[in-house]
């Protein structure tokens, strides 16, 4: 029999909650635990290593590496809904906090309350000098490693197969592998496309967003050629690549196209958009504060792509304009990169410091309330693969106001209302034509609650196997592509 | 007693490594064979050709020249032009000409016009009225040099493309036998009034790999199909590349690679490097700089397929030529087969007319099977029609003939 592998790498390796493509990887794994049990078709598991290249996961390692991650509460790192290049690092402020305030526990308890005291007061220095020292790092890198952009030196070039050492995959003819994770990160596609070569197994890919490629000022470094390559090595090792949403197809396909690579079968796939609830009575205080007011909720990693600016701007101008009787704006989620100056004016902006509140550690209860509290949802991303902030408000019911661009249509169709994300007049105009008009707000929720049907994460994970098992059946010569 | 040709060049040929280099050493072979004495005088740059061996009749065309100037002011990429002013005048190098001439010479052999000016002043000298002029057009200089030095963001050089264009000009009314590499020169030297035209195409020197060095770069080289790009450091080979191909190299699968040999190789890496496609492009690149003939042929042999990306201009390509004699995968652009069209018909042959298509071809021939598992008998012989031996051997037959007539004058 022919077996389905799906490639569990990421959530191996993973030690914090599972968030964007980690829980897409989490939640299929977990279903083909299901299909394992009820014996539906042969899946097995497995995971990439750098020397000893693809190696089978047993389903009781797989488990306890599940439970790991969903033990823990998601929401408290939450909020990039599907990083989109980068392997998140763990945040160094909250390390540092925990660093100074373990230091000041050592102290005579009498001293304890002014060193914090004294700590607290220079939190900000202490902040400056982080960034600093980011600053530094970054510098001594870059200088020891110039990016590689107009190198004069050319290489002394001498083919060398990389994956030479490393011993066959266990997939067999016939086989399908399925990998949905950090892939351009903890794979090796040359190797893949080798051993496809070489044992003739087929292969299911997922493309999220090609944001680095198509917008890298919208990115954590240069990272555009890096990522040309990985989708380039992707198209040439898929026969068929999943993307989460129609407008990811049309990037990827626009993109490969000008990259000149053989064009994979490609599906789109929906995401689930259930929140990972974890019940519980403890709420924190800061939550619990705004249960009991008026509050809009935008909940995102704080970074330029999402686009905070513009809610920013678009509330200083209501306070210009007169407005009194604002509800307060809510960003929920981590500190990105990009965002100093746009921080720094939350802070000092006498116009918006006490309507616009962030909270940067809820976990998945919190959310919920948060959700269902809230008076509306907003989301002017610049730019999305798919849009899952969109998708859980819609799943919680309430009303969404959202940017028009990329994906995120395609999440809310005719029950969110759009705005250009970078129409900061239009935005203001909107936001204050809701706040004036409560009854069209509970018009909306009621429309979403009639008609909106939230995608299951694990109806997600059965239509990526049904993909997998599709290529299985399907005789070679009808999945024959440009190649 | 044997008639003396004297080639004239701006390069030496005793160890040919680019294309002019290669034609001209077979033309010297070809009058060799017709029982021709071959006597050569290159015009050499010392900072190009300084390190090749030289022939004894050889002469620099010195650094500090004041002729290394057009008209009085620097302009790049044309010392080629300068050369010949250079070797004939009086002042410049023609004195040091002189004494190096053969005492006898029934033919001069001028390969490219730059030093047209010079075999004019060589047949006004006592003795070499007789000698029958040879104007060899490899292709149309004037319009290169204009892509050439717009490619380099050199303007006002109109003057200097107008007196390239003269020269050519001149070279085709005033010599006795105008060779022409393509069909379609042919008629355009014709066209510019001269008398006698013949063609001789561009050909290629058969290659015999030895096992030794074919088990060196059989593992050394991708196990997968790869393709080939042999090229000279000449502009238009790395300026026209991503006009050809595109700026992404994306169409060679993870385990293929283009394979590059010849001077072309740095150039071509800052030129793809500069790209927006750096990362890919680079690891599909197999640059393996210049080569000797014996590594060379080994690589030939190896090849799945030959890439021509030759943007532009006018006259044919000796690597077309070799492409073509391989029996491999050939895909170039329509210029590339320029002079070649006959072949355009082989099923292992395609012309790509854009990126797109230079793309889906590379794509195509990577997955195929190799060639010779199909190579039939009549495209064999058709691609013995390429060696230098036939393709040259209308020049001194053509010489001959224009001896006699200036004989019977």
């Amino acid at each position: 029999m022919n077996t389905i592998w799906l490639d569990v790498s990421t959530v191996m390796v993973w030690h914090r909650p599972a968030v964007g493509i980690v829980r897409v990887e989490a939640e299929c794994a977990a279903y083909g635990l299901l299909r394992l049990e009820a014996a539906v078709g042969s899946v097995r598991f497995c995971r990439f290593h750098s020397t000893s290249g693809y190696q089978e996961v047993s389903a009781a390692e797989l488990r306890v590496a599940l439970a790991g991650i969903q033990g823990r509460s998601a929401a408290a790192h939450k909020n990039e809904p599907l990083p989109s290049h980068v392997v998140p690092a763990v945040p160094m402020e909250p390390m540092v906090k925990a660093l100074v305030l373990r230091l000041i526990n050592r102290l005579p308890a009498g001293l304890r309350a002014s060193a914090f005291a004294f700590a607290v007061q220079r939190r900000e220095a202490f902040a400056a000098a982080l960034r600093g020292y980011r600053e530094l790092r970054h510098a001594i890198k870059t200088f020891v490693r110039p990016p590689q952009v107009g190198f004069s030196a050319m290489p002394d070039s001498r083919f060398e197969a990389p994956t030479a050492q490393r011993p066959p995959a266990p997939f067999r003819s016939g086989d399908v592998y399925v990998s949905m994770g950090l892939d351009w990160d903890q794979k090796d596609l040359f190797y893949l496309y080798e051993q496809k070569r070489n044992l003739g197994f087929k292969v299911v890919l997922f493309c999220y967003d090609v944001i680095p490629v198509k917008f890298p000022h919208l990115c954590v470094g240069d990272v555009a050629a890096s990522f040309a390559r990985y989708f380039a090595n992707l198209a040439w090792c898929a026969d068929k690549v999943l993307c989460i949403s129609e407008c990811s197809q049309n990037d990827l396909k626009e993109l490969l196209v000008e990259l000149g690579t053989t064009l994979p079968n490609m599906s789109v796939i929906k995401l689930g958009c259930q929140l990972p609830l974890v019940a519980t009575d403890v709420i924190a205080s800061d939550v619990a504060t705004l249960l009991g007011q008026r509050f809009v909720l935008f909940v995102s990693t704080i970074e330029r792509r999402k686009n905070h600016e513009t809610l920013y701007r678009a509330y200083a101008r209501l306070v210009d304009a007169g407005e009194t009787n604002l509800p307060l704006l809510v960003f929920v989620g981590m500190p990105g990169w990009g965002v100093n100056d746009l921080m720094a004016d939350l802070r000092l902006d006498p116009r918006t410091k006490d309507l616009i509140k962030l909270l940067h550690h809820v976990n998945d209860s919190d959310l919920a309330r948060l959700y269902q509290h809230a008076l509306m949802t907003v989301f002017p991303s610049l730019y999305e693969g798919w849009g899952l902030p969109v998708a859980e408000s819609l799943a919680a019911g309430k009303c969404c106001l959202a940017s028009s661009v990329a994906s995120i249509p395609e999440v809310g169709g005719d029950l969110v209302d759009y705005v250009d994300p970078w129409d900061v007049t239009a935005w203001s105009e909107r936001l204050l034509w809701y706040f004036n008009n409560p009854s069209l707000v509970a018009n909306k929720e009621a429309q979403i609650k009639d008609s909106y049907q939230p995608m299951s994460w694990s109806k997600c994970a059965e239509d990526v196997f049904s993909h997998a098992t599709g290529l299985m059946i399907t005789p070679l010569t009808q999945q024959a592509t440009s190649r | 007693m044997k008639p003396t040709v004297l080639l004239l060049s701006t390069y030496p040929i005793l160890e040919p490594r680019h294309g002019g280099q290669v034609r001209l050493a077979n033309i010297a072979h070809a009058f060799e064979t017709a029982d021709w004495k071959v006597e050569s005088m290159a015009i050499y740059e010392p900072e190009g050709y300084g390190t090749q061996r030289l022939g004894p009749r050889d002469l620099p065309f010195p650094v500090d020249s004041p002729f290394r100037q057009f008209k009085g002011r620097d302009v790049p990429l044309v010392n080629d032009l300068l050369t010949g002013l250079y070797a004939a005048a009086d002042d410049g190098g023609f004195a040091a000409v002189v004494r190096q001439l053969p005492s006898v010479v029934d033919a001069i052999h001028v390969e490219q016009p730059w030093l047209w000016p010079l075999a004019k002043r060589i047949k006004q000298l006592p003795g070499f009225e007789n000698a029958s002029l040879i104007y060899g057009s490899q292709n149309f200089e004037a319009p290169l040099k204009l892509e050439i030095l717009t490619s380099y963001g050199v303007t006002d050089s109109a003057q200097v493309i107008a007196d390239i264009d003269a020269l050519e000009r001149r070279a085709a009314c005033e010599s006795d036998v105008a060779v022409a590499v393509t069909k379609s020169d042919l008629a355009t030297l014709a066209s510019w009034g001269a008398r006698h035209t013949v063609l001789a195409s561009n050909g290629i020197s058969p290659w015999q790999a030895t096992p030794e060095r074919l088990l060196h770069w059989r593992t050394r080289l991708p196990k997968a199909p790869w393709m080939l790009y042999v090229a000279s450091a000449h502009p238009p080979n790395f300026t026209g590349f991503t006009d050809c191909v595109g700026p992404s190299l994306g169409c060679f699968p993870p385990d293929s690679r283009l394979v590059v040999v010849g001077s072309v190789c740095s150039h071509l890496y800052q030129h793809l490097v500069a790209t927006r496609w750096h990362s890919l492009n680079l690891s599909r690149l197999e640059l393996l700089n210049i080569l000797s003939d014996e590594d060379l042929a080994a690589v030939k042999t190896l090849a799945h397929g030959f890439l021509l990306p030759i943007p532009h201009g006018g006259g044919s390509n000796i690597k077309t030529a070799e492409a073509l004699f391989s029996g491999a995968y050939v895909v170039g652009s329509e210029a590339a087969f320029r002079g070649f069209e006959d072949f355009l018909d082989l099923p292992e042959v395609v012309a790509a007319r854009s990126p797109a298509a230079f793309q889906t071809n590379i794509r195509k021939v990577l997955a195929r099977p190799p060639v010779s598992t199909f190579q039939h008998e009549g495209a064999l012989l058709r691609r013995e029609a390429l060696r230098w031996d036939r393709c040259l051997a209308s020049i001194p037959a053509a010489a001959a003939v224009g001896m006699k007539g200036m004989s019977t004058l």
